[in-house]
């Protein structure tokens, strides 16, 4: 169901890449702010991919990963470590935690794993808000990074940019691997993929930790960025439903899906939100709501359904789609 | 005594906190949806005795049936509409729908009522009756036998009605309820206008009691999670010992452990439960 990508398609991602590699260099700094905040929500999309796509388990954990790496970052800068040094033990951490959480949370199936993953991001937002390292509620401060606004706005637009291009690389050589292909017999039938020999256990919680990494790393370059974290703020239960959103909106378990939705759809809200500023999450809800309703599958099916009977057959698919599951 | 004060508090609590999870537990266990829009149903039915009180001066334990009917309403037409159209579709979808509903419903809400804590006050609110230096608030505890009451008339509608019998039918099994002769859109639709009804109800039960806002939602929501999960879904006893439990852990967890980390034990006895018994402790297996 992976295909290895030909050259064409390789030339065009990495044209998509040169792109957003040069584009700094053209454009003002909060153009470049509003590109690393898109860049943000798809590394947490494609993360969610792994648990919630490939292996169709619904996580909320991203929130909760996010939060935690960037406290981790705050607390380790505070004493004096470099940032990207930081970035790694933030990752590190967030994949230990996973593991340790994800092995008896794994075991639970469908609405109970939502749920679990819920209680774990509530958990450590309350956590942070109670614990003398983080500061509490009244938040904590960041070293400030030094430098004018033209140079650190750029240093932290590559530096998410950088973690967004590993996550894309590592999920495009999981979806072509055998573990790949294991996560997606597990999507669609547990029982079955653990009676061909599939340590299915091992399995999910190697996704759960791969889901849990890059969000801790994203998470330590937004707090650097912010300078100032407050639990509210980052454990925000909005960044795990906003990636869950992206990816299902481009197409839950594919590729290129998370990264299309998170562009198309931060992109369309931070439009609509500079116009509207008061009623952003109006928007954003609603946004939510026909997604789900006319393109449940996400725009890649949508895509290949159009190749298949042509742009003509726009209206029917999407008629087709909101029959589709009916009662 | 302050044990037994804590004891008493913990009750009264419990008994709203089943109030409130009894309708999420209800859709939850029919329909296989995990209705993020409960919270907000809670919080409309609040704002419905409040205006009610505020504007023309209506008691508020009077305006319980018409803020239940009109969330009736409003619950039906958003199943009916809405979520009817995607009930087969992967689970998370009816979960991610509802939130953007949430979403659009929370941010008006906001704009309509503004964002300021409000809270019913009739004459009596500040009653209480004491008894050997034991204080039991009057509106707490006409609260707490209200929300009893509700979740008994909900278990007699589900046992004994017709409608309820088809309700619990298409739990069981969708396809041969509708062999059956059963109308399952119409009876989802009704499962989910008894589950806002419920928790409009409970929401105008807490106006009097506590403050209101349009975020609380989010609050009552999570309890819900916790409530569910702790008692096991599919019955109305769960709802009612999830309720107390997570009632007396609270009271008891801001005694021991202060009141800051109040909400955080809710969460970790919610990861325990889930650890040890997945189904809840009042819960069938096999039942999600």
């Amino acid at each position: 169901m992976f295909k290895i990508w030909s050259k064409a398609q390789w030339f065009l991602v990495g044209m998509g890449l040169f792109a957003l590699i040069l584009m700094p260099s053209f454009s003002e700094n909060y153009e470049i702010r509003k590109w690393m905040d898109i860049l943000t929500i798809a590394i947490l999309a494609m993360s969610w991919n792994f648990i919630g796509g490939l292996t169709g388990y619904p996580s909320f954990a991203p929130a909760a990963f996010f939060g935690l790496g960037a406290y981790v970052t705050a607390i380790f800068m505070n004493a004096g470590f470099n940032f990207f040094l930081t970035l790694a033990i933030g990752s590190v951490f967030g994949g230990l935690i996973a593991l340790l959480i994800g092995i008896p949370i794994l075991r639970l199936r469908g609405h109970y794993f939502a749920i679990a993953t819920f209680g774990v991001a509530e958990f450590f937002r309350e956590l942070a808000e109670n614990l003398r390292i983080t500061g509490g509620g009244d938040g904590i401060n960041l070293p400030q990074i030094t430098g004018g606004p033209d140079y650190f706005t750029r240093f932290f637009y590559f530096s998410m940019l950088g973690v967004a291009v590993l996550t894309f690389l590592v999920q495009y050589f999981v979806t072509r691997h055998r573990l790949g292909y294991g996560l997606v017999a597990i999507r669609e039938n547990e029982d079955a993929a653990a009676m061909t020999g599939i340590d299915t256990r091992k399995y999910k919680v190697i996704a759960f930790v791969l889901s849990s990494i890059f969000p801790a790393m994203g998470g330590g370059v937004y707090a650097y960025r912010a300078a100032f974290l407050e639990p509210i703020d980052v454990f925000d239960i909005l960044f795990s439903i906003k990636a869950i959103v992206m990816a299902m909106l481009g197409g839950v378990g594919t590729v290129m899906g998370p990264l299309v939705g998170s562009f198309l759809l931060e992109y369309l809200t931070d439009y609509l939100w500079s116009a509207f500023t008061e009623f952003h999450s109006l928007f954003l809800g609603l946004f939510i709501v026909l997604i789900v309703l006319f393109l449940p599958r996400g725009l890649m099916s949508l895509f290949q359904e159009l190749r298949l009977k042509g742009l003509r057959s726009l209206g029917t698919t999407l008629r087709s789609n909101i029959q589709r599951y009916r009662v | 005594m302050i044990y037994i004060q804590i004891l008493i508090n913990s009750i009264l609590l419990g008994g709203i906190y089943a109030c409130v999870a009894v309708g999420f537990s209800l859709v939850w266990g029919v329909m296989n949806i995990l209705n993020i829009l409960h919270g907000t149903f809670l919080m409309l039915g609040g704002y419905v005795t409040f205006w009610l009180f505020k504007l023309y001066g209506v008691d508020p334990f009077l305006s319980l049936p018409i803020s239940a009917t009109l969330m009736f309403v409003v619950g039906y037409v958003v199943q009916r509409g809405l979520i009817n159209k995607i009930v087969r579709a992967p689970m998370f979808m009816s979960l991610i729908l509802t939130f953007g509903l949430q979403m659009i419903v929370v941010r008006l809400a906001i704009y309509f009522f503004t964002g300021d804590y409000r809270t019913v006050e009739p004459s009596y609110a500040s009653f209480s009756l004491s008894y050997f230096g034991l204080i039991i608030p009057f509106v707490r505890a006409a609260i707490f036998v209200l929300g009893l009451i509700l979740t008994g008339i909900l278990f007699w509608f589900m046992a004994k009605t017709r409608t309820g019998r088809a309700i619990r039918a298409t739990r069981m099994d969708l396809d041969s309820a509708q062999l059956m002769g059963v109308n399952v859109g119409n009876i989802y639709a009704i499962t989910y206008g008894l589950g806002a009804a419920v928790a409009a109800t409970s929401g105008s039960l807490i106006s009097v009691g506590f403050a209101i806002s349009p975020v609380i939602d989010v609050e009552f929501l999570s309890k819900s999670f916790i409530i569910c999960t702790i008692g096991g879904l599919g019955n109305i006893s769960g709802a009612l010992a999830g309720g107390l439990i997570l009632g007396l852990v609270e009271n008891f967890g801001a005694l021991y452990f202060g009141p800051g980390l109040q909400n955080a034990i809710g969460y970790v006895v919610l990861i325990l439960v889930l650890f040890i018994r997945p189904s809840g402790l009042l819960g069938r297996k096999g039942f999600d």
